[in-house]
């Protein structure tokens, strides 16, 4: 009986002029978007590469070169290149571009903390600010909007064409009747969907771009399984929607206005709310702090500078002369040193302090804008499709973690007690070391974050888990309209 | 068999569409409801499918209570609504095969759809035509042939006729007599005392929700239904009061006509 139902639900919507049109839109877009996505992610594969050799070639020429961590207070140092970071980019970035064009190519290290590079890529049109066009925008605006829209007359349609009543004079149950609805409607969007993702793999493939490893198969598979929960969620809600309204029209436009609320609106008031709550500096505001904080300390420091002299010589460092300096250079020299470094650390610890404030606004936003994303199915299989892929948030948070817990590292053996003071007086460049320096063998390697597809899974499964909740609320809500509807 | 026990139904917005109903349509009888626009006609049909649920009163079909088991009920009983809309994608086998299997009839064989569609007058050639290219009458035509399929005891047909031209509104008619050869008990609302007068084997009028009258085929050759409508729809008559007989189609009437 189900059967039945969903297979004439089946030849129904799949002839229907609409279900073509969007169809065949989403399948030709696909390898439009795999060839966009595929070219963009080997421009920054390639740029990786290019940075990771030169830094390597750095490494190489000078194998026992010994890193000062040299303080940029008074004297910038350049060998801190060994120390950056380099972020490859993610494979599946090809289908789901999410924040992997955005995150920083690379972080630098230095007493003042980290450092974030340029994104590999940034717009430089409007239109690239508008929106990014890839398998997850196809899913999710194209395929949900066919999915609103063959659910929108899926039972007031009926009604009103007056083929509801004379199916419902069988012995049908309501219950049988939506469930084959539900089915029928679900296969006819899944057919597209399946399309979409067999065009994007064997676009990958033709292009050069390798997916055929379980690992990846294994995450296009559970980036379908999202699309398809997803397109489920959205069918049902169509179905409850339509089952609620005795007009088609009707039910057509508050689906669309649903659409428009969640696919659309959602993301940007979502984000615009939690920076009105929780406003967080522009990064442009915080470098300004910090360079304001380093100045200051940098004044203090050559204050605290001025009385070692004062204290040694008897007069300030203005009034030293060069033999004098010469003179009381042994003894000078390692006093200033100690007070340099209370300066330096003073000022890392105020830059860090800084950091974390800057750290713990942006959570606190981040977290206000997820609780109002998570009212939009939409949002959250953008969020399940980009942490599956390797580019969503989890993938931002999991970077910057691995960067904080490196720099910690860092600083123990480099910043918190460095080695080596370099400074300027007025008689030239002068260097205390306080210690053996560390060796580039000597400092803690980087550890990037887990990026297989246990961790791509558990990042997620909250947003998948809920997109899951909302498809079961939604097709409870579709029977109990239809166990209500009025089919006079 | 299609009965009805002190059936009302009153809506949410407190207009009683149906006020204590008692019919019964024996099988191999066609029971004609006149009435106008409004008189409870519809509600009375909707409330035998179960798509409303009634205030007060049974409904049975087949001696199945409706609301208590629905499900059950239908498979006795088949529908021809005023206007019959179908898939209008589908062919007319296509529709019937549908609608066939939605009744429990499986695996019935493609001659099985022909010959229901010829025996209700279908032209060959609309066999295997989209339904949306189909005539009003035709598509009347395809719905019987729905019920026909479905072989139904009963059948619930909801002004079948309006709107047909009068040829296809006599092969209509044509038809339902063969039904009623057949052993079906029919119950059809209408406004068309004429084509009620010649083919039911017992009329009723619906005013206001209320049975106001009934009359056998036997008792309508000594009187004039036309007259007897229009008196009753200008008002001039007050309603019969009925004593119904469970399980009896002859109905005591104590008469009121001025």
């Amino acid at each position: 009986m189900i059967w039945t139902i969903a297979r004439r639900e089946l030849a129904d919507q799949l002839t229907s002029m609409r279900f073509l049109v969007v169809a065949f839109l989403v399948v030709g877009l696909t390898p439009l978007a795999v060839y966009v996505g595929t070219r963009d992610y080997i421009n920054r594969l390639q740029d990786f590469n290019r940075l990771t050799a030169e830094r390597q070639t750095l490494i190489s020429r000078q194998p026992g070169k010994v890193i000062t961590g040299s303080d940029d207070l008074f004297t910038p140092e350049n060998d801190l290149l060994v120390l950056r970071v380099l972020r490859p980019p993610q494979r599946l970035s090809a289908l789901v571009k999410g924040l992997d064009g955005i995150l920083p190519q690379y972080w630098d290290y230095s007493s003042s903390g980290s450092t974030e590079g340029p994104p590999p890529t940034q717009p430089r049109r409007l239109v690239d600010a508008l929106g990014q066009l890839d398998l997850e925008f196809l899913v999710r605006v194209v395929l949900g909007l066919l999915a609103v829209l063959l659910a929108s007359d899926a039972v007031a349609g009926e009604k009103e064409t007056g083929t509801l009543r004379m199916a419902l004079s069988q012995p049908v149950s309501r219950s049988a009747f939506i469930c084959g609805k539900l089915i029928g409607g679900m296969i006819t969007i899944l057919a597209p969907l399946i399309s979409a993702f067999l065009v994007a793999l064997l676009s990958c493939q033709i292009l050069g771009l390798d997916v055929a490893r379980v690992s990846t198969l294994a995450r296009i598979g559970l980036l379908a399984l999202a699309g398809c929960i997803y397109l489920l969620g959205f069918y049902a809600l169509g179905l409850a929607i339509s089952a609620s309204f005795a007009g088609q029209k009707t039910a057509l436009v508050v689906l669309l206005v649903i659409w428009v609320c969640s696919v659309l609106a959602a993301p940007p008031v979502s984000s615009l709310l939690a920076r009105a709550i929780t406003p967080v500096p522009a990064t442009q505001t915080l470098e300004a702090r910090k360079r304001a904080l380093a100045d200051d300390l940098e004044r203090e420091g050559q204050e605290a500078a001025s009385r070692v002299y004062r204290e040694i010589t008897g007069q300030p460092e203005d009034s030293v002369s060069s033999r004098e300096y010469t003179r009381n250079k042994a003894t000078i020299e390692p006093k200033i040193a100690p007070v340099l470094v209370e300066y330096i650390n003073r000022r890392r610890r105020g830059i860090d302090e800084l950091d974390r404030d800057a750290a713990r606004r942006a959570s606190r936003q981040n977290g206000i804008a997820h609780a109002i994303m998570i009212l939009s199915p939409a949002a959250l299989f953008a969020n399940a499709a980009s942490d599956l892929s390797g580019t969503g948030d989890m993938e931002r948070l999991y970077w910057y973690q691995a960067i904080q817990r490196h720099e910690a590292e860092l600083d123990q053996v480099l910043f918190e007690d460095p080695p080596v003071i370099t400074f300027r007086s007025r008689f030239g460049s002068v260097t205390v070391t306080r210690r053996m320096p560390p060796t580039i063998s000597d400092l803690p390697v980087f550890v990037p974050p887990r990026t297989d597809t246990a961790t791509a899974m558990d990042a997620a499964l909250p947003s998948l888990g809920l997109l899951g909740t909302y498809a079961g609320l939604f097709t409870l809500g579709a029977f109990y309209a239809f166990s209500r509807y009025d089919v006079r | 068999m299609i009965e009805a026990k002190s059936l009302s139904k009153r809506y949410e917005d407190g207009v009683l569409a149906l006020d204590a109903l008692n019919l019964l349509v024996n099988p191999g009888e066609i029971y004609c409801l006149l009435g106008a626009n409004g008189a409870g006609k519809t509600t009375t049909i909707n409330l035998f499918l179960n798509f409303i649920e009634p205030s007060a009163g049974e409904a049975f079909l087949n001696s199945i209570n409706v609301v208590k088991d629905p499900l059950e009920a239908k498979k006795y009983v088949a529908y021809v609504s005023e206007n019959v809309m179908l898939y209008g994608n589908f062919t007319a086998r296509q529709n019937l095969d549908f609608f066939a299997k939605l009744a429990g009839k499986k695996n019935l064989k493609r001659d099985e759809y022909y010959r229901v569609m010829r025996e209700v007058g279908l032209p060959e050639k609309a066999f295997e035509q989209r339904v949306k290219e189909f005539s009003k009458g035709m598509r009347q035509k395809l719905g019987i042939a729905i019920a026909m399929i479905k072989d139904a005891p009963a059948l619930l047909l909801d002004e079948p006729t309006a709107g047909l031209d009068p040829k296809a509104g006599a092969e209509f008619l044509e038809t339902l007599v063969d039904l009623r050869k057949r052993g079906k008990a029919i119950l059809m609302s209408t406004h068309d005392i004429f084509r009620a007068k010649d083919v039911a084997d017992r009329v009723g009028i619906m005013k206001e929700g209320r049975k106001v009258m009934e009359r056998t085929r036997e008792e309508l050759r000594y009187e004039n239904l036309e007259r007897l409508y229009l008196d009753y729809m200008r008002g001039g008559i007050g309603p019969e009061t009925e004593e119904p007989k469970a399980g009896n189609s002859n109905h005591k009437e104590s008469e009121s006509v001025n």
